[in-house]
């Protein structure tokens, strides 16, 4: 008789490759990475590894909690020791798709991206030497089997790398009314769908099939405390400025904005019915809304409906 | 860089021939005329032109020995049907056509019928899916090729299976889309063009695994590299690029689904050409735009309002690609639409020109927009008002700084329209009146507030709006049930001041007085009093007017005039052989 895991190792293995409804098939990845199911299944245990942390106290899941949409629903990343960090924790959600990575941007590819939460003091605060020692001694013949060498700290960064290109959400019933399903969307998530493209201005940043532009805007959110883009380009215009995140999950993934100062969607809604906080870079496309409630509600409705079925490891 | 001929002579040397000539690439016009459609695909025999009847807008084949053409839809026995056929793929075997029909829910399907035996059956239907065109067929026959351009203004890239019409997308595209897409011989690969990353500006050439698995650029460079055919032994990819200085064919020798070698150019100076398929044989088919449209201005008697010939070609530069001309309200600089740049179809080498008259200079501004369609002056002469859509498909009305391009929306509506809104602001620039959705709305500007200033007794298409230089009366052009041209006064009063039974008007002006509005019909510019009256020949202007501006000084008219056609062209380019050399 089969066991239960192996079964699911199976089925992974049969449903590698393909995405779910909405989704698009191309996954860009590097040519020296590319998705197999062996490095995706290696990746994954190491992202719920807390050796990967200084005290052994937190892996990246336990910020990137997959049961909260890979989230971790505060306002802002706590790591090791109780330090907190000073922006929320973006989701992993289609990360596969991302062009640009961090609320800033400072990371270009998802390999650059996947270790350095390893080294920041503030979240799991190791030395990468550390690091690949750390995983030498627990995953020494298994780097071997998939890369055909002993660990070390750009394989660790593939095989991480691979394992959130599997982080998926598709097939909402968005996706499933964008894709024929005229029945997939309530008359009110219609209507929210309409203002998300016309009034509320939602899609002139929130578009395609991962609901962002991958670009970076100053929404008004949070004044100019926090330099957000322009610490990277030095830039004034990216002054404030933050990366469009994806609207998947968007009912599950709160408290919302870069640094998580709004509890609810609702309250969204209202800020940006607001036209956001005047500021010298406010993006150009920020502007009062007039919003009725009945179409806050209706754009609610529809935000609702962007939560499909969340996958991973394959 | 090599030239493809190089490959003959090195096989001519391998083989210890006589020195032979490398065969030069014969270029030969195999339909022209009017009635030329660039919407279809030859046949894999080259016999056959997939294309749109331009009466009764059906699918149709034409035969390019023969010049006959075959519909395979029956539009023509629906007279006033709004149904029309467009983008077409041919299938490997010839023996099906894969079309976008424009259905009367008011989208397109993607649809296939048989050619032997005409009967369409719709393999895709999707409001959601905005427009759609298929590309290309897979080798096998079993998927198309398909571009969606969906509503909320991205592009993907999807293969439709000719079965069941089920849909896989393999990539979508923000704002941007590919202008051609083909697939490998083998069907295991698809290319296509898009912007190059981080330069908007120019695109590049992609590779794309069928099954989405990967994708790499062809040849990263500077150039602009567009319209991506696959040659019909999986060997090359052919492109278009300007790489060279002008527009030429070239072509990079693949494997795997990546370059195995250098671009080697084909054919240089080509012209405005877009690549439609490749026959069996490896006879490549490209269309032609043919034809220009320049700015013209020609003088006018003050004292009679004749023109007084000779016209002379406005502006300096990109002599046959100019529109849309526009005086300032000083009279010293004419503006007007001008494409630079190597792109051939679509509008993103479009520039405004602003040519000083009093120092023969034009310097160019390139407003972040994507569409261009009409342009007039604000009354104080510091921007400019440009009817069309910016690169998110948003149409609208924009101003746009004269000094420094910068643009902003005056009125916009939202993604997936793409069509600019005609209109004009008042002399003190507070009052904006503008078309939308067959009304003229009135858009108080500094309270914001919108009212309907103008709405047809019955459904009408109306346009050129003018507003008069005493800012009394607007003035505008509609097209429904007849044509007409029409004023309304700011206080109330609405006047029809000519009706058109069976033509069409060109161009609205006012002349300066305020008192008689200019348009052209029939070869002529025609004056009418704004209070009704008889038409009055000012002189014969030529044909293919599309738009006219009076200088403020009343003696001199600017008038943008031709008109572009396109024929389709064919390149026999047999692949080397060995054995004809020996």
């Amino acid at each position: 008789m089969m066991h239960a895991g192996a079964l699911c190792l199976l089925l992974a293995a049969s449903n590698f490759g393909t995405v779910p409804l909405g989704l698009d098939a191309l996954r860009p990845t590097p040519e020296d990475n590319p998705l197999t199911p062996e490095k995706a299944a290696l990746g994954r245990k190491l992202f719920f590894d807390t050796r990967l942390s200084r005290d052994n106290s937190l892996s990246c899941a336990s910020c990137h909690d997959p049961k909260r949409a890979f989230t971790d629903g505060r306002p802002v990343a706590v790591g090791v020791f109780g330090r907190k960090g000073n922006r929320r924790v973006p989701t992993l959600l289609n990360r596969a798709y991302g062009k640009a990575f961090f609320w800033d941007g400072r990371a270009a590819t998802l390999e650059e991206q996947v270790v350095l939460p390893i080294v920041n003091e503030k979240e799991m605060d190791l030395t990468m030497d550390e690091a690949v020692t750390r995983v030498r001694e627990g995953y020494g013949e298994a780097f071997q089997r998939v890369f055909g060498r002993p660990a070390n700290a750009d394989d660790l960064a593939r095989a991480l790398a691979t394992y959130v290109r599997t982080i998926l959400s598709g097939d909402s019933p968005y996706d499933r009314y964008v894709g024929g399903d005229r029945e997939a969307l309530s008359e009110e998530a219609r209507t929210g769908l309409r203002l998300f493209r016309g009034k509320a201005n939602c899609v002139v940043c929130h578009l395609g099939p991962n609901l962002t532009d991958e670009r970076f805007h100053n929404t008004g959110i949070g004044g100019l405390d926090d330099p957000g883009r322009y610490a990277i380009t030095k830039q004034e215009p990216d002054r404030g400025a933050f990366k469009t995140p994806t609207l998947r999950e968007a009912a599950g993934t709160g408290p919302y904005m870069h640094n998580g100062s709004i509890a609810t969607l609702e309250k969204v809604i209202e800020e940006y019915d607001k036209g956001g906080k005047a500021s010298p870079s406010l993006d150009p496309e920020m502007r009062p809304l007039k919003l009725t409630d009945a179409e806050k509600k209706a754009l609610l409705a529809f935000l609702k409906a962007l939560s499909g079925k969340i996958r991973e490891g394959n | 860089m090599r030239v493809y001929r190089a490959v003959w002579l090195s096989l001519a040397l391998a083989g210890g021939a006589a020195f032979p000539q490398p065969p030069k690439p014969v270029v030969r016009p195999v339909w022209s005329g009017a009635g030329v459609t660039l919407l279809g695909t030859p046949s894999p025999d080259g016999r056959y032109f997939s294309c749109v009847d331009p009466i009764t807008k059906d699918l149709a084949l034409r035969d390019l020995s023969t010049g006959v053409l075959r519909r395979l839809t029956d539009n023509a026995s629906r007279p006033g049907t709004k149904e029309f056929a467009y983008f077409s793929a041919i299938s490997p075997d010839a023996r099906q056509v894969a079309y976008a029909w424009f259905n009367d829910q008011g989208y397109y399907d993607l649809r296939v019928t048989a050619v032997d035996d005409p009967k369409p059956r719709i393999l895709f239907s999707n409001e959601e899916a905005g427009f759609v065109q298929p590309s290309a067929w897979s080798p096998d026959g079993k998927h198309i090729l398909t571009l969606f351009f969906r509503k909320d203004s991205i592009s993907q890239i999807a293969l439709v299976s000719a079965a069941d019409g089920s849909v896989r997308v393999l990539k979508s595209l923000n704002w941007v889309y590919p202008k051609k897409m083909d697939f490998s011989p083998d069907g295991r690969f698809l290319v296509y063009d898009a912007p190059a990353a981080g330069k908007p500006d120019v695109r590049d050439i992609f590779v794309l695994a069928a099954d989405g698995s990967r994708e790499s650029v062809l040849d990263k460079h500077p150039a602009n590299d567009i319209f991506p055919v696959w040659s019909p032994d999986g060997s090359r990819i052919f492109f278009t690029s300007d790489r060279s200085g002008s527009i030429g064919l070239w072509s990079i020798q693949v494997s795997d689904g990546k370059a195995a070698g250098g671009p080697e150019l084909i054919q240089d100076n080509l012209g405005r050409i877009l690549p439609l398929g490749m026959t069996r044989e490896g006879a490549f088919y490209y269309g032609l735009r043919t034809g220009s449209e320049d700015v013209y201005t020609v003088a006018v008697n003050p004292e009679s309002g004749m023109l007084v010939p000779p016209a002379n070609p406005a502006g300096a530069s990109s002599a046959g690609r100019n529109t849309a001309p526009a005086w300032s309200p000083d009279g010293r600089y004419l503006a007007f639409f001008a494409r630079r740049g190597s792109e051939n179809f679509g509008q993103d080498s479009r520039v405004i020109a602003i040519h000083d008259l009093k120092t023969g200079a034009e310097r160019h501004l390139s407003p972040k927009l994507a569409i261009f369609e009409r342009l007039r002056w604000s009354a104080d002469g510091a921007a400019l008002l440009v009817t069309g859509s910016d690169g998110r498909t948003r149409g609208g009305l924009y101003r746009v700084d004269a000094q420094r391009g910068t643009t902003e929306p005056l009125v916009q509506d939202e993604a997936g329209g793409s069509k600019g809104m005609d209109g004009v602001s008042s002399a003190d620039g507070k009052t904006i009146y503008y078309v939308q959705d067959g009304t003229i709305r009135k858009l108080d500007r500094s309270s914001n507030r919108e009212i309907d200033f103008f709405r047809p007794e019955r459904s009408a298409s109306l346009d050129q709006l003018a507003l008069s230089p005493d800012g009394q009366w607007l003035a505008f052009h509609a097209s429904g049930s007849e044509e007409m041209v029409a004023v309304a006064s700011i206080s109330g009063e609405r006047r029809v001041v000519l009706k058109l039974p069976g033509g069409t008007a060109a161009g609205l002006e006012w002349t300066p007085d305020s008192r008689h509005l200019l348009f052209c019909a029939a070869g002529t510019l025609w004056r009418i009093p704004a209070k009704g009256g008889p038409a009055e020949p000012l002189g014969a202007i030529g044909e293919g007017i599309t738009s006219i501006s009076m200088h403020p000084s009343g003696q001199r008219l600017a008038f943008a005039a031709g008109g572009t056609g396109s024929e389709v062209r064919v390149i026999e380019m047999p692949a080397p052989k060995q054995q004809a050399l020996r």
